[in-house]
């Protein structure tokens, strides 16, 4: 079910009204993992089964590391392994079976060729990531404080019920953002109507439907031709502005599913971390990994690069941390050569970073409160994006002898005029993210402040004028209802 | 929330005093969906339809010319096949006179199921049937990129997104590392199959065809219940294209399932060379004769005189 479609509207209208309910208060829990079942189970239902396998095996190994103290890592290492098996299995089943197949050198039957077709179920990469940060901190938590059991019940049953939740969360279930156990069992509780904030709600449903329903969908008629054998023909600055397009698509495809998961969680009561802090304006890639999916990103460096030894180890093996934890996360995408690639290629941006960086006795990294000279920082955010931007194409074409082809249509196919039909309405598209953007450097941010000071500004006006306007545009403006990208991870 | 409806209030009032021109769609997907909302919804019910694919959707109503035009619509779908146009005749409940039917290889495509269900929402759908402003053809950015100076610079061909396929395939004269893929190659390639067929059409894709030709059957046998005379036609193309082992196959298909002396079918156009700029799609100069040739069949159907 997607968050842009009719079905979706009408089960949100019942949840939502029969979550307040007074009368139902005290099965809100219920209600919402109910519900939540409902949304996974609507376009796969023989799935469900996964996800309640899932939900399962995290609450009963978590509940086990507090019931057993001797045994509390035997039963961590199993529910991490069973998350990790699981995962594998479905991401990287069907590859494994492909080359089966293509060693043996016989058309696949039977289990061969089931594995071939399996489906991937939609948002395994992130709840078992959840499940993984659920144990793990249970585990953490016991060792650090035996006794203090705010993440686990003292009876299975209500800690299933709350995992179950966790797990399940329909806002969240289906591409992130990735929550961390700790931050978000303490918030299950009774929740009032009152308590809503309806003005942070409309501000994260209006923008996050804008940017994937005017933005993202839009952009997606003109991406499409980046497909092979399409790109082959077409014109070299035309290729540079679709790949453009694409890095304005992703983004406000993923930052617009989140901001709406993060809407529809506070319309419920509950706070989802941020997953976006507007990454285009990164000046390192460094920053850029603070600014993108900050919920993957934290729950790799929480349970993967801290574990690893993080820094903390000597250069060397700093560089190869970082370089081993983005290839993993390379690899969480799908299973396909370009998503390893884009890993490799992103660690060893970061690597090389923080080699500059210690090369200079630890000052080459940009700090926000930095005054450094605008031409240069303008210098490293076009540099940073074109960096980002071409590593899309790993994702966008995930065939990596396609992305050699695309690479070599850029450089030959030149001489040719560029095809306007595209690269106008690709500009138009994005000129939305470009100014959310822009809107949020300090530089332009303080101009605005003195402006408005200036012209004695008080009212709300502006933030109105903006929103009526995004509101027009989704209802105006809306491209097709494609899936959301992530949906695929 | 008040601004917004004072927005769209001042945008309706504007498409009102015909201040904003409707846009036939800036990409093929939304010139399909334009074209298809103007059939449902649109207030004039038109005499003939052409139902088919990019090829006959090159027929741009400048080339039928205005006497053709002012009483045809073209449906045919980019990427799509008759199948979807006529699904659409059906679901509307509209039927026109005369249907002209794009018969060949597209209609393994079967019918545009994502378009259907957004043209034919019971919800979703319902605005745009009262309030202008939300036609897909009067999407502002549409607008936009349509109506100002920018559409001097753009292409003025019917489907601006299949220039880059005639290119594709045109460019037999570029330096490529590899050579330029023959027709059959190009048709695969082009209908996104994965690589060419060793003896023609697969199994799997005549069967397909099969089923898609008894769907056309059923479907315009209660269009012709319904009141409206249909007719089959095919637009010619590369005589190599034509001549590879997949064509002829198909070929064959149509002729056994909708032979002449039972269906329909438009008389054959004047022989020529004709010339496509891809391998299928008719280039201009061509795409204008052929346009000639249709627009006096559909005179003659009507019962006027050419």
């Amino acid at each position: 079910m997607q968050f842009n479609s009719f079905n979706f509207y009408v089960f949100l209208f019942i949840t939502f009204t029969l979550y307040y309910v007074p009368a139902l208060r005290r099965y809100q829990v219920w209600i919402l993992s109910l519900a939540s079942f409902v949304f996974y189970a609507w376009s796969s239902p023989i799935l469900l089964g996964l996800l309640l396998f899932s939900i399962f095996v995290n609450s009963f190994t978590s509940f086990q590391i507090v019931r057993s103290e001797k045994l509390a890592l035997f039963w961590a290492s199993l529910g991490v392994t069973v998350n990790l098996l699981v995962l594998a299995f479905f991401k990287y089943g069907p590859l494994l079976a492909g080359v089966i197949a293509d060693l043996i050198n016989t058309p696949p039957t039977g289990s061969l060729h089931a594995l071939l077709v399996l489906p991937l179920p939609i948002g395994i990469s992130f709840y078992t990531f959840e499940g993984i940060s659920l144990v793990v901190d249970t585990l953490r938590q016991q060792r650090k404080s035996p006794g203090d059991h705010d993440l686990v019940s003292a009876e299975f049953g209500p800690h299933l019920v709350r995992s179950s939740l966790f797990v399940a969360f329909f806002p969240h279930l289906a591409a992130g953002p990735i929550l961390k156990a700790r931050d978000f069992y303490p918030q299950i509780n009774t929740k009032f109507l009152r308590d809503i904030n309806w003005d942070f709600c409309f501000r994260c449903l209006t923008v996050g439907y804008f940017l994937k329903t005017v933005v993202a969908d839009n952009l997606q008629d003109y991406t499409f031709w980046i497909a092979y054998p399409y790109f082959k023909e077409i014109e070299s600055f035309t290729l540079l502005t679709l790949l453009f397009g694409y890095s304005m698509q992703i983004f406000a495809d993923f930052a617009g599913y989140s901001l709406i998961a993060i809407g529809l969680a506070a319309m419920f009561g509950y706070a989802l971390p941020s997953n976006f802090n507007f990454p285009y304006i990164s000046r390192s890639v460094t920053e850029f990994w603070q600014r993108w999916h900050i919920s993957l990103s934290t729950w790799l460096r929480n349970y993967l690069y801290i574990p690893l030894g993080g820094n903390r180890k000597g250069r060397v093996r700093t560089y190869i941390n970082l370089f081993i934890v983005m290839l993993l996360g390379g690899l969480w995408h799908g299973a396909a050569w370009s998503f390893m690639v884009w890993g490799c290629y992103h660690g060893i941006g970061l690597a090389i970073e923080r080699l500059m960086k210690d090369l200079r006795g630890g000052a080459g990294q940009p700090d926000p409160e930095e005054a450094s000279h605008w031409l240069w920082d303008t210098g490293r955010t076009l540099w940073v994006f074109t960096f980002v931007t071409f590593g899309w194409l790993l994702f966008k074409l995930p065939n990596f002898s396609h992305v050699i082809e695309f690479l070599r249509a850029v450089a030959l196919n030149v001489g040719e005029p560029p095809d306007l039909d595209r690269i106008v309405p690709v500009w138009i598209f994005s000129l939305p993210v470009i100014a959310y953007h822009l809107a949020h450097v300090s530089g332009i941010q303080e101009m605005w402040r003195n402006f408005r000071l200036r012209a004695r500004i008080q009212s709300p006006w502006p933030r109105d004028l903006c929103y009526g306007v995004m509101m027009a545009g989704i209802l105006l403006n809306h491209g097709h209802s494609n899936a959301f990208i992530y949906f695929q991870f | 929330m008040a601004v917004c409806i004072v927005l769209i209030a001042a945008y309706q009032l504007l498409i009102a005093a015909h201040i904003v021109r409707p846009s036939p769609g800036i990409n093929q997907w939304q010139s399909n969906f334009v074209r298809a909302q103007q059939y449902v919804i649109g207030p004039k019910l038109p005499e003939a339809v052409l139902v088919g694919s990019s090829l006959s959707g090159r027929l741009t109503p400048e080339w039928l010319g205005p006497e053709v035009s002012a009483r045809t619509l073209n449906l045919c779908q980019a990427g799509g096949s008759a199948q979807t146009g006529l699904e659409i005749m059906l679901r509307s409940g509209r039927t026109p006179k005369v249907v002209l039917a794009e018969i060949n290889g597209t209609l393994i495509r079967g019918a545009d199921e994502d378009l259907m269900s957004r043209l034919f929402h019971p919800v979703t759908s319902r605005p745009a049937a009262y309030v202008a402003a939300f036609k897909s053809e009067y999407q502002p950015a549409s607008v936009l990129i349509s109506s100002y100076r920018i559409q001097t610079l753009l292409s003025k061909t019917h489907l601006l997104d299949w220039s880059s396929l005639r290119q594709f395939l045109g460019g037999m004269t570029r330096k490529w590392s590899s050579p330029p893929a023959g027709p059959e190659q190009a048709l695969l390639e082009v209908a996104g199959t994965a690589g060419p067929p060793k003896d023609g059409l697969t199994p799997e894709d005549e069967k397909l065809l099969r089923e898609q030709i008894e769907v056309f059957q059923r479907h315009a046998a209660t269009l012709e219940r319904a009141g409206a005379r249909i007719y089959c036609y095919d637009v010619p193309g590369d005589a190599a294209f034509a001549n590879t082992a997949r064509e002829k196959r198909i070929q064959a298909v149509i002729d056994q399932m909708l032979p002449r002396q039972k269906v329909h079918w438009l008389p054959e156009p004047p022989p020529r060379d004709w010339k496509t700029s891809d391998g299928v799609h008719l280039d201009d100069p061509d795409a204008i004769l052929f346009s000639d040739f249709i627009r006096r069949q559909i005179l003659t159907i009507l019962g006027d005189k050419s």
